[in-house]
């Protein structure tokens, strides 16, 4: 198969319009995988009939869908984006711990969407474990919440292999977990306990009605696997779910772009942050 | 109070969460007055995010009546309404074209534009004749609209509309575009029209040239060659995309199998030249389709490189080239290679050029 750089550069374009993600020049090769995959299950031969029936003829989304799971790479594991995690720990939990001292709101909620098998709610537990001085003045609540209950149940488990722990820093991981066999590192129960797991779809009408006064919530690499609407439907009860000034985390190459535009942008440390 | 009655209600809430929430609910519960409740709602909410609801609740709605009561909000001074409204009916069916192609009569430029844009999203096979009345709009920025989407709509129909419009229009910009819908529709007399409007190609003004190598990269024939390698060594910088595609889309719709060698000579010198990597690739990628025997050679001189493009390209190019005798390279290669993808690229080359039997 041939891939033009024009088109290339279109569906390149095209996947960014929607998802805000981008993809340099060097995944050409990358993208022409995919593509041939995807353009052999649909039955056609030119990338620029491909391209055509993204544009015309999959109005409710799913090939783009297929397309998108197809060049995204889900996988987690704890302190996934540190850099992210940083901004989180030394920039946005500050702003908001003070705010909070000032009014004597003791509560910290924090929401994990698609939390799968845990990494991200228990990481966020030991980021709070280790950032709060003053960890017992604050009434703590990490929810993670994922549609999928075999995952919930690995998450509730807290056991993980050394490719889940490879980006914990060396300290934390003696801290934080045990070896319950060469291998395996299981998290510890004072972290666990931080942290409330629930098997939820997050597209249930209703469902996250009574899911309010959240500060932070995290849904990173997600919204890529909704469609433009279901995006905007989710977006709009996660705003729901924030306290006025609270915070979003999305993936580094995602953005609210063309989903919503009811929260404040701020740029901090090259990243995107978007506020209540 | 009924549902209806506490959804009404709470549509007054203080609490913009409970407005966003009713008019979920209005919505989902099917409220024979929805569209009205929702409508009458955006035009006085402060909120932000609860317009955005109202907005995406609208979108799961469809019918005459909305489009009806929606296309009075394109006058909004409101630019979020506007725009929402322009989604809303983009994403009608066929029975919103005659409420919208009314407005095409409208007094006010800007309607007209909308117009024009929304039967452009809807992406109907019957849109492409309204949007065709547009290349008559008095506005030139409606015209430049209307011949762009006739080319994005492949609507055939309507090329001697765009023809007649490249001919007459005074307008730089017009006629670019004409020339890009041109690329896409044309026919015979966009051939002859194109030839005759510009008898001496380099005197083209390099606004008005981009459109004019899109169009020959599209409908160009080989007689055309010639001017466009001119252009490597005086533009090839500049205009690399352009250039390549042109020179690709003329020489594969001529079906030839061998390049004359003077062609070999000028791309080898592209590809040497300061065009970004991504162009190189390209071009090597595209040398991989002709059978001269100074091709092989060249590729496997950048099947080494450094540049992990380049030789992607190569590689690439190799594959399609087939010739037997470069597979040893290949197989050294494989054995040198720690990236992922380049040695999936050589793989595949090398089954192209040894297939399995």
């Amino acid at each position: 198969m041939d891939l033009s750089t024009e088109d290339f550069i279109a569906i390149r374009n095209l996947i960014y319009e929607r998802t805000g993600m981008h993809f340099g020049e060097n995944k050409i090769y990358y993208f022409k995988k995919r593509l041939q995959k995807r353009m052999e299950i649909n039955q056609l031969h030119k990338v620029s009939e491909y391209i055509k029936h993204l544009k015309f003829f999959d109005r409710d989304n799913r090939e783009f869908q297929e397309l998108i799971n197809l060049i995204t790479i889900n996988e987690t594991y704890f302190f996934r984006e540190f850099s992210q995690l940083q901004i989180f720990a030394e920039v946005c939990l500050p702003e908001v711990l003070e705010k909070k001292r000032a009014k004597s709101d003791p509560n910290l909620r924090i929401f994990s969407a698609a939390c799968s098998s845990g990494e991200e709610p228990y990481t966020l537990a030991i980021i709070l474990k280790e950032m709060l001085e003053d960890f017992h003045n604050w009434n703590v609540i990490i929810k993670g919440v994922d549609i999928d209950e075999n995952v919930i149940n690995q998450a509730q488990r807290g056991i993980y292999d050394s490719r889940s722990v490879k980006d914990v820093p060396p300290p934390y991981l003696e801290k934080h977990f045990s070896i319950p066999s060469p291998g395996r590192f299981m998290i510890n129960p004072e972290i666990k306990n931080m942290v409330v797991l629930e098997h939820l779809n997050l597209m249930e009408r209703r469902s996250l009605r009574n899911e309010r006064h959240y500060d932070f919530i995290f849904c990173r690499n997600m919204l890529i696997y909704f469609d433009e609407f279901s995006r905007k439907q989710l977006v709009e009860k996660f705003y729901a779910m924030l306290n006025k000034g609270g915070y979003i985390f999305l993936g580094h190459a995602e953005s609210l772009s063309r989903i919503s535009t009811a929260f404040k942008i701020r740029r901090m440390n090259g990243h995107l942050m978007y506020q209540a | 109070m009924s549902n209806k009655d506490d959804f009404i209600k709470n549509l007054s809430s203080e609490d913009e969460r409970e407005r966003a929430f009713a008019i979920e609910d209005i919505v989902y519960e099917e409220i024979p007055e929805a569209i009205d409740l929702l409508i009458a709602q955006l035009e006085i909410e402060s909120s932000q995010f609860v317009r955005e609801v109202i907005i995406r609740n609208l979108r799961t709605l469809s019918g005459s009546e909305l489009v009806e009561k929606t296309i009075p909000l394109l006058h909004s001074d409101d630019a979020f309404i506007r725009n929402a409204v322009i989604e809303i009916l983009s994403e009608q069916d066929e029975l919103a074209i005659s409420f919208i192609e009314l407005l095409l009569d409208n007094p006010d430029k800007d309607i007209r534009k909308f117009a024009v844009d929304i039967l452009f999203q809807l992406q109907s096979p019957h849109s492409a004749a309204v949007i065709a009345r547009g290349l008559d709009d008095p506005d030139i920025n409606i015209k430049i609209t209307a011949a762009e989407y006739l080319g994005r709509l492949e609507a055939r129909a309507h090329i001697g509309g765009i023809n007649r419009l490249f001919l007459t229009s005074k307008n730089l910009l017009l006629r670019c575009t004409c020339l890009e819908t041109m690329a896409i529709l044309g026919d015979d007399e966009s051939a002859r029209l194109v030839a005759e409007f510009y008898p001496q190609p380099e005197q083209i003004n390099e606004l008005e040239l981009y459109s004019y190598l899109k169009y020959l990269a599209r409908q160009g024939k080989e007689e055309y060659l010639p001017f466009v390698f001119s252009l490597m060594k005086s533009k090839g910088k500049l205009m690399a995309k352009e250039i390549i595609n042109t020179i690709e889309g003329i020489l594969r719709r001529s079906g030839a199998v061998y390049l004359p060698a003077r062609m070999v000579e000028d791309l080898t010198l592209y590809i040497a030249s300061e065009i970004n990597v991504i162009n190189k690739y390209e071009l090597l990628v595209f040398l991989g389709h002709f059978k001269n025997s100074e091709i092989g050679p060249l590729l496997a001189s950048y099947a080494c490189s450094a540049e992990k493009l380049l030789c992607l390209g190569a590689v690439e190019g190799l594959g399609f080239l087939g010739d037997p005798e470069q597979l040893p390279l290949l197989v050294e290669l494989k054995k040198q290679i720690k990236d992922d993808e380049l040695l999936e690229a050589v793989e595949k080359a090398i089954i192209q050029l040894a297939p399995v039997r």
